[in-house]
């Protein structure tokens, strides 16, 4: 008797486990659905006789009453605005260079089309597309007629000689901060993903304050991997230096030397621990491959307002993704509290309350009721932690009270259609952190000509007319204002845009896009 | 995604071109039997009849496999329950011919008795994992109703279902032509207990329609209803070999044809009494007969021979006889 017969029986059995399996997991998984826009509908008169007529209206809450009598400051209208601005934003195109006023080229981006075409900082442009342009808004009016995947001839003049470059043009980075992250990070480089605080992340990583900053991600082969650091240590002190937020630590890093020994005192599992880290110099960033989502996505379900399916192999190495990633993959950010917290399109949640989300499946047991949770999110190249508060909680939890922060930081933006300085009130202190109402504690000013911004804190001896003066603002961007502020800014020709919600990159996102709409008399 | 989709296509393809094998093959055999005279009428059937297991094997697994793919892909969880159940019918068919292998192996000094049993052993195993997979069936079809789940049904699981049925009428209407003509009732009686098979298609079919129509609870219940009657199949099989462990007296046809042997034997005086068990493959026979006192050994000799090709020609089976004269 060979023994090969026994593979008959055996087989089978498996055939019909792997059966049994299937036929439990056919229902397991949400069906494709076509998902329904919610319309917003104007609601009856009762609703609002609450909200006093006119301009200001300091009452409004934009979570809780998506509904608005008609009006002035109709944020109604900037929510359909930013649901628009959501495609329009991501399909903008990329150049990746910094103009000076006269046409110079102050310097190529990294890695950006430009750079890659061949453009250097000295350059001066002379033609654009085959136009001849001798303002900086021709180009970017050209740009707005072009799609990502284009390419331009750029023709500029270099050491006194002509020369022509074919740039290819990208998608747009969604976020400000990951192109100053690029720029930033060059010269010394540590390798670790690093986030401020806020109550969620406290709670969920069992901390006793928010003070310090939270490494979200270590990059395999970095400095910090080898040194011992991990994603949710807190680093408290660098060399020191108490560490307030991730600016300041950024500023440290790029400030010490290369090569150079620091000592980081971090508190990991309720204790400090002091770990020295050899800084090093980032290596060649890799040739990304354009951010394009796949054509068509099944939609898999949704989560606190936004579209999710798994994300698959061919999607993820499209996106330019390690091998092997897995995760959930955000097809679209539709309405609250996902568009509250950051969430956008093409983020990959990968952890939630660090519970691996692979798959589906995995993906429903960690958002199992869950009131409030930190999602590890890769974007980009980069790993974020997104905190999605308890319903009816900011994500700082209480309001804290941001040190002032005076220094200007550069950063880059991809695009200029308007220029101006843009004040914005926001909860906390920096560009990711969402827009507040007039009382909120820090206020972020805005230079889209420099295409840098500061945080400024508010303080009694340092009242907001006096920083509109200062900063000579053109604009202000913020959730709700109080009917005397209006009245003050208006007599002072600043333009409010008032009812925003999101963060105040998104803000600015939709104010360059001439997307919102202010307040008139 | 890529190489589940060249599994379904080499199934669907598979699917076909057996059908139309069939069909052609059938309606060409038919063709030349019409054609033909007497004499070659009767080769023609023996072809057909010795084709029909080689058929029902390959029909059998291809239904499995078509079942299950358009189940899972058209996410019918009647279909992937009625490829179970077809599968639980194929597994019957292999423990008997593992039981066949078994059974063949030479007594041994540890088992002198042979090896028949394990057999039985075997197919309670199976039919044991079995009932587990059906209870997780009809518990999962349960929970599927209870909790509402809407599962959108493809019309390729509808297909699936179409197939499998239609694949098990011709494999059936083959098996009973051929059986009649070569006149072989067993095989006729085996083709009707497979097409007993198509009730459970047949129910999920409905399920699949009611699906469709809205009913999005008839899918499960579907398969809750194969659910049962794979649990009833598994029952059935595990009783029937735990009684032959049992060592129980086959049905009382086999002891009358037998006793009615006997009775032409010569030289036999009585029969004493005679008891059957089943080996496996084997059927063993204990007779104890008397014979006269003067009998010699030499004629009791040629009495249980006799007994032995006696009883061995009504049984169409293999036999293992065990005979002992008593003189009176």
């Amino acid at each position: 008797m060979n023994k090969m017969i026994w593979f008959a029986p055996i087989s089978v059995v498996l055939f019909l486990i792997f059966l049994a399996v299937m036929y439990g997991w056919i229902d397991e998984i949400e069906p494709v659905k076509v998902q329904e826009k919610e319309i917003v509908e104007a609601k009856p008169a009762n609703n609002v006789q609450t909200f006093p007529a006119g301009i200001g209206n300091n009452n409004i809450q934009l979570i809780n009453n998506p509904t608005f009598p008609a009006g002035i400051g109709n944020s109604q209208i900037q929510l359909i605005n930013q649901n628009q601005t959501q495609t329009q934003v991501e399909t903008a195109t990329y150049l990746g260079l910094n103009l000076s006023e006269n046409l110079y080229v102050q310097s190529a981006i990294p890695s950006s089309p430009a750079e890659k075409a061949g453009i250097k900082s000295g350059d001066l442009i002379f033609s654009f597309d085959h136009k001849n342009i001798t303002t900086r808004e021709q180009i970017s009016t050209i740009l707005q007629t072009k799609k990502p995947g284009d390419t331009v001839k750029v023709v500029v003049s270099r050491d006194k000689t002509k020369k022509s470059f074919q740039v290819t043009l990208e998608q747009s980075f969604h976020n400000i901060k990951q192109i100053a992250a690029i720029q930033s990070n060059r010269p010394n480089w540590m390798g670790a993903d690093i986030q401020d605080i806020d109550s969620v992340m406290k709670a969920q990583f069992n901390l006793p304050d928010k003070q310090g900053v939270i490494i979200s991600y270590v990059s395999p082969n970095s400095p910090a991997e080898k040194s011992g650091l991990s994603s949710g240590d807190v680093i408290r002190r660098f060399s020191g230096t108490r560490i307030r937020d991730v600016k300041q630590l950024q500023k440290l890093i790029i400030d010490s030397p290369a090569g150079n020994q620091i000592q980081l005192t971090i508190f990991r599992g309720g204790e400090y621990q002091t770990i020295p880290v050899v800084l090093g110099q980032q290596p060649q960033i890799a040739d990304k491959p354009p951010l394009l989502g796949p054509a068509d996505l099944a939609i898999e379900g949704s989560w606190i307002g936004m579209d999710i399916t798994e994300l698959s192999p061919e999607t993820a190495t499209g996106m330019g993704l390690p091998s092997g990633t897995q995760g959930i993959l955000v097809s679209d950010v539709e309405s609250p509290p996902a568009t509250m917290v950051g969430f956008q399109t093409n983020d990959i949640i990968v952890a939630i309350n660090g519970i691996s989300t692979p798959d589906m499946k995995q993906f429903a047991k960690a958002t199992e009721n869950q009131s409030n949770a930190v999602v590890d999110i890769i974007r980009g190249n980069r790993h974020f932690f997104i905190t999605v508060p308890t319903p009816g909680f900011t994500q700082q939890g209480t309001k804290i009270n941001t040190p002032m922060d005076n220094k200007m930081k550069q950063v880059a933006s991809n695009s200029s259609i308007k220029k101006s300085v843009v004040a914005i009130f926001t909860e906390g202190a920096n560009v990711n952190s969402q827009v507040g109402g007039d009382m909120a504690n820090s206020l972020i000013i805005a230079d889209l000509d420099k295409n840098s911004y500061t945080v400024v804190g508010a303080s009694p001896d340092n009242s907001i007319t006096q920083i509109m003066d200062k900063y000579n603002i053109d604009a202000v961007i913020c959730g709700n204002i109080s009917k005397q502020r209006t009245a003050a800014l208006l007599a002072s020709n600043i333009s409010i845009y008032s009812g925003v919600t999101g963060t105040v990159l998104q803000a600015i996102a939709l104010f360059e896009a001439n997307l919102l709409v202010s307040m008139k008399y | 995604m890529f190489i589940i989709k060249v599994i379904g296509f080499g199934i669907i393809a598979s699917t076909l071109a057996f059908t139309a094998f069939l069909l052609t093959g059938i309606s060409r055999l038919e063709r030349e039997r019409i054609s033909s005279n007497d004499e070659d009428r009767k080769k023609i059937c023996k072809k057909c009849a010795d084709s029909v297991g080689m058929v029902n094997v390959i029909g059998n697994i291809l239904m499995i496999l078509i079942k299950a793919y358009m189940g899972i892909v058209g996410r019918s969880k009647g279909l992937v329950a009625d490829a179970i159940h077809s599968g639980a019918d194929l597994l019957a068919t292999i423990v008997m011919i593992v039981g066949l292998n078994i059974s063949d192996k030479k007594t041994d000094k540890v088992y002198p008795y042979g090896y028949g049993k394990a057999e039985y052993i075997v197919s309670i195993f199976i039919y044991l994992s079995l009932l587990f997979i059906a209870a997780y069936i009809i518990y999962e079809g349960f929970i599927c109703i209870i909790k509402g789940h809407v599962v959108e049904i493809c019309w390729a699981a509808f297909w699936g279902a179409f197939f499998s049925i239609f694949i098990n009428e011709l494999m059936f209407r083959q098996s009973v032509c051929a059986g009649n003509k070569i006149n072989s009732p067993s095989m006729v009686a085996k083709a009707w207990e497979s097409r007993s098979d198509v009730y459970a298609s047949i129910a999920v079919l409905i399920g699949i329609f009611g699906a469709k129509m809205g009913f999005h609870f008839m899918d499960p219940l579907a398969a809750i209803v194969v659910g049962i009657i794979i649990i009833k199949m598994c029952i059935e099989e595990m009783w029937a070999a735990s009684l032959n462990l049992m060592d129980k007296a086959p049905e009382e046809s086999i002891m009358e044809d037998v006793n009615n042997a006997l009775t032409k034997v010569e030289n036999i005086i009585g029969i004493n009494k005679i008891f059957a068990r089943e080996i496996g493959q084997y059927m063993e026979f204990e007779i104890d007969v008397n014979v006269s006192s003067d009998t010699s050994v030499e004629n009791g000799e040629s009495i249980k021979k006799n007994i032995k090709d006696i009883v061995s020609n009504v049984l169409s089976r293999k036999t293992i006889i065990k005979v002992r004269l008593y003189a009176v």
